[in-house]
């Protein structure tokens, strides 16, 4: 951590200089960013320390003490301490460990808000790391209240990666569920399916999309379109799976008919 | 010991004469106040990585300060001519390099000091806070951590130049920071000549790590017990002794 936090330091003290000479150059397009001077530095060497920022915040979370060993379920959802004692090793290794273990830890409340600057600092420096783009999106918004901050995020990892279905389908999540704009949700859900097709891709994953799809266009009063898509999402299971669910899009599917005939869309 | 301490106090104003501490003390403030006025999604009260930063600035300012100081010690008195005149008088070889390394040390703590102040400024200005003891303890083990990088500098600089003697030093005090505590599982993996040399630089090179206080203060893990701060300094005292005693010797074997 000393060398990388020195020559963090460093970057950001050249970086904070070369934005300030930005700011002064008289150009009508000039606008800086943070990443515009560190890539300019750094070339890609920046998405490295991008990616290593992104691995801190997770040593942040377990309130700065890297994590040695497999939590449990259970584990990971708790806050605070858990109590876990590592042992063994010469007295060497016992010394540092008296010096730099801790009880196994997670921020808890308030305290998570210290893992923000290095979500911010990786999407920044490596804009194609998705898994860091997702993240840092569901932190603001579940942990932080921040769905226009979250958004805002998705949006900008939307146009750095336009190729994930990933990044599309956590945007129509995110309107489908805390905006609750069904038009938006819509756009991305149908973004996702496109971009997902052809790709190996977990089935759940399928099943999310066209159900959350149809979701929305059903609620937008579009049972037409939403129709195909509940199909599609029972499609995916077989014969004896998932009763529950599967009786769920089937009753879906019979309000769309329903629904449908009524306006003459759809054949009852 | 009042021959050693004459030796000392010359150092102590020879580092507030020489440059490299205002560019360090210059470079810290610059990137301590680009850091402090970054803003991250809006939320305030955010600190740890600041204090963070800052520490390891700090830190590791102070480090390559005390090197470079140490480093020149052996090398510049003997191309200025002034080891012969120094060695004329009544100071034995013990004696100029015990004052050449009490000098680096306090010259480097007092070097610490200035910088720690402006951290602080840093850092309780965007509101952070410390708890007393475990700070003073983080202060403490960095002390002990200056007191042997010093007497490593200081030892070596009988046999080596100050280029050579700074690389040296710095490489494995950070080679250590990074690897030390895997060392020796990463040597159980190489060929058995490769792996004496990994479990002998393991058990023989000081654990600088061991003096890294940094993790605990900013993530407020509590103190450390009495019974390991006095292992750490008995530590620490044995390996700037092993330090002194080499640089020593071979300050005996040079013809002034």
């Amino acid at each position: 951590m000393t060398a990388s936090a020195a020559l963090l330091a460093l970057l950001l003290a050249a970086a904070g200089v070369a934005g300030s000479i930005e700011r002064r150059l008289p150009s009508e397009n000039a606008s800086f960013t943070l990443e515009d001077s560190l890539g300019r530095l750094m070339g890609t060497a920046k998405e490295g320390l991008g990616d290593m920022l992104f691995l801190q915040a997770d040593i942040y979370f377990h309130g700065g003490a890297a994590g040695r060993y497999a939590e449990t379920r259970e584990e990971h959802a708790k806050e605070g301490l858990i109590a876990h004692a590592e042992t063994g090793g010469d007295w060497i290794q016992r010394v540092y460990r008296k010096v730099h273990s801790h009880a196994h830890y997670h921020l808890a409340g308030r305290q998570k808000q210290e893992l923000l600057p290095f979500f911010a600092l990786a999407t920044r420096l490596d804009p194609h790391n998705i898994e860091a783009v997702l993240t840092t999106a569901y932190w603001l918004e579940a942990h932080f209240g921040k769905p226009d901050e979250a958004a805002g995020v998705l949006q900008k990892g939307r146009r750095d990666n336009p190729v994930s279905w990933e990044v599309s389908f956590a945007l129509g999540s995110l309107y489908f569920k805390h905006k609750q704009d069904h038009e938006a949700s819509v756009l991305y859900f149908r973004e996702a399916v496109l971009k997902s097709e052809g790709l190996e891709i977990e089935r759940y994953h399928r099943v999310d999309m066209h159900y959350f799809l149809a979701e929305s266009l059903w609620r937008l009063g579009r049972p037409a379109e939403a129709l195909p898509h509940y199909r599609r999402a029972v499609s995916f299971y077989g014969p004896d799976e998932s009763p529950v669910l599967k009786k769920i899009l089937l009753g879906r599917i019979a309000e769309c008919r329903v629904a449908g005939s009524s306006a003459g869309d759809v054949p009852a | 010991m009042r021959a050693a301490l004459a030796i000392a106090l010359l150092l102590i104003k020879e580092i507030f004469r020489k440059k490299d501490f205002y560019v360090a003390l210059f470079l810290m403030g610059v990137i301590l106040a680009y850091a402090s006025q970054m803003k991250f999604y809006e939320v305030r009260s955010v600190t740890r990585y600041l204090l963070d930063l800052g520490l390891t600035l700090v830190f590791f300012l102070t480090v390559i300060l005390a090197v470079s100081l140490g480093a020149r010690q052996v090398p510049s008195e003997a191309a200025g001519r002034t080891l012969q005149v120094l060695l004329a008088k009544p100071v034995t070889r013990g004696q100029f390099l015990l004052g050449k390394f009490l000098g680096t040390f306090l010259a480097a703590a007092a070097a610490f000091g200035v910088f720690a102040a402006v951290f602080f400024g840093a850092a309780f200005a965007k509101g952070a806070s410390f708890e007393g003891v475990l700070l003073a303890q983080a202060g403490f083990c960095f002390l002990l951590n200056l007191a042997v990088v010093s007497a490593m500098a200081v030892g070596l600089s009988p046999y080596l130049t100050v280029s050579a003697n700074v690389s040296l030093t710095l490489v494995t005090y950070l080679a250590i920071n990074l690897y030390g505590p895997g060392l020796k599982d990463a040597g159980a993996a190489l060929a058995p000549p490769l792996q004496a040399v990994t479990w002998t630089l393991y058990y023989f090179l000081p654990h600088f790590e061991f003096f890294d206080l940094r993790q605990r203060l900013v993530h407020r893990w509590g103190a450390l017990s009495p019974k390991l701060l006095l292992f750490l300094a008995a530590y620490a005292a044995l390996y700037a002794a092993a330090f002194l005693v080499a640089g020593w010797l071979g300050l005996r074997r040079r013809k002034v």
